[in-house]
């Protein structure tokens, strides 16, 4: 994806937009499917403690449709979140850009992390 | 600081809300919304991850009042950017673009969110509890 300060039609929103519009719909589609997964076992798994908590994370489907959740749901909150940037603030915004995707990805891979370890530990 | 030229949002201001509108800009709301406490979703993950300990003090602060007033409040916002997500992905289709359509659209997204959330708390609340 280019930098939104390009003012040119090359390199500007005529090649990263469609993939922005396109990646944003994927995403969608993909939560669509995982949030009410994940929300109704996060409702009938969270309250049962630590252990109980572990254990589900552990099995090898719930680990997998985690990771792919998180992905999509950060991939999805950085596309949401600057759109959002690009429509109300007039200024040019690189940094801005800059630090909501790094915060996305950082999320992302400290998920990805987190269920790692209690799938290993799980195994273990 | 350089201004760019590019097209910027109208001003909504001076239009009459309507339900369409509201709704629509309340997608985004609840998107940003949603997008700030996605991380804390991470929280969670991370401390099931570190140990009892860590997982302690996320319950502690989800069980707390203003924990609580928190996941109702993403509760809903959750269920509304899914069920208006859906709404919008309908139209990406080509789908519900009549204007008495997307009114009656509308209407059923606020209902299904409201519905979903107190569907959500009431089983919560009866079948583990509390959340989390």
């Amino acid at each position: 994806m280019n930098d939104a300060g390009n003012n040119s039609a090359q390199g500007g929103a005529a090649e990263s937009g469609v993939s922005h519009w396109w990646g944003q719909r994927l995403t969608a589609i993909l939560l669509v499917l995982l949030v009410p997964w994940f929300t109704a076992s996060f409702v009938t798994i969270s309250g049962a403690g630590l252990t109980l908590v572990r254990q589900w994370i552990a099995s090898p489907m719930t680990s997998l449709f985690l990771a792919i959740f998180m992905a999509a749901l950060f991939r999805h909150i950085q596309l949401g979140l600057e759109v959002v940037v690009d429509d109300y603030v007039h200024t040019r915004n690189r940094a801005t850009m800059a630090s909501i995707r790094a915060s996305c990805i950082l999320c992302t891979v400290v998920a990805w992390l987190s269920i790692l370890v209690i799938y290993l530990e799980g195994r273990g | 600081m350089a201004t760019s030229n590019r097209p910027l949002s109208p001003h909504l201001q001076v239009y009459r809300p309507q339900i369409t509108s509201v709704l629509s800009i309340l997608h985004r709301i609840t998107g940003v919304a949603l997008a700030v406490g996605a991380p804390l979703l991470v929280w969670w993950l991370a401390a099931a991850a570190v140990g009892p300990e860590a997982f302690a003090t996320v319950r502690t602060f989800w069980g707390s009042w203003f924990g609580q007033l928190l996941l109702l409040g993403w509760t809903f916002a959750l269920f509304y950017h899914l069920c208006n997500g859906i709404r919008h992905l309908a139209w990406d289709l080509g789908y519900g673009f009549n204007l008495g359509t997307a009114t009656i659209t509308g209407w059923l997204v606020v209902a299904g969110a409201g519905s979903l959330t107190l569907v959500t708390w009431f089983f919560a609340y009866s079948v583990t509890g509390a959340i989390p």
